[in-house]
Formats: C-alpha cells, sequence, structure tokens
C-alpha cells in the first residue's frame, strides 16, 4: 500500500520534471486569468466609491482619481490621466462616464468599461431618486423655496465661472468670440431647438477650423 | 412607445451634449419643458437638489425626468440612452487613440463646437438664475430679478477670487442662506 503511494508520488514527480517548463507556463496563465478577474470587482467598487464621493463636479473627479487609480493603485501613470481626462472634457456626453469608460476599457476590455461606467453613475442614480421622492412635499415650504431659489442663483454664478474658465481654452480668434456670441444669441433670443442651433453653431466652427488648418497647411508648404 | 421615445431624446441629449454637466441644462431643460409646466418647475427645483447628491448632474436630471415620463424603466431608459453615445465613443477612442489623436478632422470638430459650449452655458445660467424669477414677475427690471442679478455678480466675483478657494458645498450654503434672507 505505501510503496504503492510512493510510487505513485514518484510518477507523478517524473511526469511534472519532464513537462514542467509546460506545467508551470500553464499553471502562469491561469494565475495570471484569475488575477485579472480578480480586479473586476475592485474596478466596480473603486467607481463606486468615486461614484459615491464626486460632490461638486468635475475638479473634485480629477482628484479622486488621481488618488484612487494613480496613486492607490497604478492602473495608470499621471500623463495618461490627464490624456483621458482632456478627451473626456472634449467628447460629448457625461464627462465621469467617458473617464471611467476609459479607464475601465484600458484595465479590463469592454467589460471594465461597462463595469466602471455603471458603478460611477449607480449612486447618484439611486440617490437622486430616493431624495425627490422623500423631499418632494418638504419643498412647498416656503423657506425651503427661499432657500431653493438662493442655491439656484449661486448655481448660476458656478455656471459663469465655468463659462469663463472654459472660455480661456475655447476662444482664440475673434471668429470664436464671435461664434460664441452667436450661440448665446439664438439660444436667448429665439425659441429655436437647442440640438438645432448647436449642430448650426458646431458645424460653423468645424468648417472655419478645416478652412483655417488647409490654409495654415498650404502657408507652411510655400515656406 | 413612450420609453422608446424618451429613449431617442436622451440619447440625442448624450450625443450632442459638448461640455458636460451644466451645459446640458437648456437641452434637459426644453425636454422637461416638453413635458409639461409641473414637470418643469419640478425640475428646476431637481437642479438644486442634485448640488447635494455626489456624481454627475446629467445623471440626477435624466434619472428624475425619465422616472417622471415612466416610473422606474423610464428612468433606467434614460439614463441608460444618455451615457450610451459618449460610452460608445470612448470606447472607440480607446481602441483607435494613435490615430485618433493625429486626425485633424476630429481635432477641428471638436474645437470647433467649443465656443458654441459657451453659449450653452451662457443659457444655461439665464435658465437656472434669472428665469425661474422673470417669469414671476414677468419684467426684467423688478426687483427680485435686479436683486438675483446682484447676488450672482457677487457669487461671481467670489469665485473669481485667486487667494481664496471657496468649496462648492459651503458656496451653496451661504446661498441658501442669501435665499432665505433676501428672496
Amino acid at each position: 500500500m505505501f510503496c504503492r503511494r510512493r510510487n505513485f508520488v514518484v510518477l507523478i514527480l517524473f511526469c511534472y520534471n519532464n513537462h514542467r517548463e509546460r506545467f508551470e507556463k500553464q499553471l502562469g496563465e491561469v494565475a495570471e486569468v484569475v488575477m485579472k478577474a480578480m480586479e473586476l470587482p475592485e474596478l466596480f467598487a473603486v467607481f463606486l466609491k468615486i461614484g459615491c464621493l464626486a460632490f461638486g463636479g468635475g475638479y473634485t473627479v480629477i482628484a479622486l482619481l488621481q488618488k484612487e487609480t494613480v496613486e492607490a493603485r497604478g492602473w495608470l501613470d499621471n500623463n495618461e490621466l490627464t490624456d483621458i481626462m482632456a478627451i473626456s472634457q472634449t467628447l460629448p456626453g457625461i464627462i465621469t462616464v467617458n473617464a471611467a469608460t476609459m479607464i475601465g476599457y484600458r484595465r479590463q476590455g469592454l467589460v471594465g468599461a461597462t463595469l466602471a461606467t455603471a458603478a460611477s453613475i449607480l449612486p447618484t442614480f439611486i440617490l437622486i431618486l430616493v431624495l425627490t421622492h422623500m423631499a418632494w412635499g418638504f419643498t412647498d415650504n416656503p423657506l425651503v423655496r427661499k432657500a431653493f431659489t438662493g442655491i439656484l442663483l449661486g448655481v448660476a454664478a458656478l455656471i459663469l465661472n465655468t463659462l469663463r474658465k472654459t472660455g480661456k481654452t475655447a476662444v482664440n480668434t475673434y471668429a470664436d468670440g464671435l461664434l460664441a456670441l452667436f450661440t448665446t444669441v439664438l439660444l436667448l433670443g429665439t425659441g429655436l431647438n437647442v440640438a438645432l442651433v448647436i449642430l448650426l453653431a458646431g458645424g460653423l466652427g468645424w468648417v472655419k477650423n478645416l478652412y483655417a488648418e488647409k490654409r495654415g497647411a498650404k502657408k507652411h508648404g510655400t515656406d | 412607445m413612450a420609453l422608446i421615445n424618451l429613449f431617442m431624446v436622451f440619447m440625442k441629449i448624450g450625443a450632442l451634449g459638448f461640455g458636460g454637466g451644466y451645459a446640458m441644462i437648456p437641452f434637459l431643460e426644453a425636454e422637461a419643458a416638453a413635458h409639461g409646466r409641473v414637470l418643469l418647475e419640478n425640475y428646476i427645483k431637481v437642479i438644486a437638489m442634485a448640488q447635494v447628491v455626489p456624481g454627475p448632474f446629467a445623471v440626477d436630471s435624466s434619472a428624475y425626468i425619465g422616472f417622471e415620463a415612466a416610473g422606474i424603466p423610464g428612468a433606467l431608459a434614460a439614463t441608460f440612452a444618455i451615457c450610451l453615445p459618449s460610452f460608445a465613443a470612448s470606447v472607440i477612442i480607446s481602441k483607435f487613440y494613435a490615430q485618433f489623436k493625429t486626425n485633424t478632422g476630429i481635432k477641428a470638430l471638436l474645437d470647433g463646437v467649443k465656443p458654441a459650449v459657451l453659449g450653452l452655458l451662457a443659457s444655461a445660467a439665464y435658465i437656472i438664475g434669472v428665469k425661474p424669477l422673470y417669469e414671476l414677475s414677468h419684467s426684467l427690471a423688478s426687483l427680485t430679478v435686479l436683486k438675483a442679478f446682484l447676488a450672482i455678480a457677487c457669487g461671481y466675483f467670489a469665485l473669481t477670487q485667486k487667494r481664496v478657494r471657496i468649496g462648492t458645498l459651503a458656496f451653496l450654503t451661504v446661498f441658501a442662506l442669501v435665499g432665505i434672507l433676501f428672496f
């Protein structure tokens, strides 16, 4: 009995020795897949945390991403994060979602992108529905109504501040300024459909930039 | 049918909403208005509430408007739809990052739409700050509207100061007090 068992062990050791490299390689591959799959819950948890803590818009999100993904986990470096944030801000749509999608995709492909995006918006989605459900009666109180009026004025000031910051990078030429003014007048002064106005102004901006690009290239060519 | 309609509308907002959360306000306000006056007034309140909820502001809006229009399925459909275009764009860009970076046509488009974002933001500030008060008094020269302009100007001035950094929550708490005391 004992002898047989020992023979068995020897046989296994023999096999292991003969195919050592292949075994170890396979073991390594399995470990890699497991490790990679283990990261999915972490990805979800990190973006859930960011979704819960992101008070007050874009700048908070950048700081949180920097802390959680760059410093704590080394998922990407500061340069990559800066790149991702720059693209996130130029794309249409929600900036946080863009960033979460890109970081999730970089780590775990499409599954990661989906998980990170879902996690980053889940807290907001639940909280606002609960809050509006619970607090609705309470908003008819005159004092609360006045506080809301005040808060909205504050938000208007915050938006103007965003406008100032955006203006620094968005307006480089007189044509840009004119385009901004044109959009403002159309949106405030006429009842035109917002989507139509943006398509029109964006189209004009696009054509203008393409033209400027072409002329710049030509100038460069003759130099 | 209502769900499909909701889905299409919010997907359009997601695809055209350049410039982030605040710049989407004019789109969302128009959408809320299309569902009736009560919803519009309530939506303005939701914008105030969204300031104390963490996370992207557009999600607050899509969840609320979607919920009012078609319950929980509506909230899910609207939120999913508003995220979908930028999700797809982000995935595509992650895949073809190198080509994207050097493509002049795309760069011209993304830079070209930036000035229009300023118009969206100006319109958003008007919708949030002045329009609700203007609709109460129907005159731009009324005392409330003037007070509102003054309050916004003071707030803006405070935010542009470089020496003091003001946290958003503290800033809005002060404005809530201003609202209670002066409006």
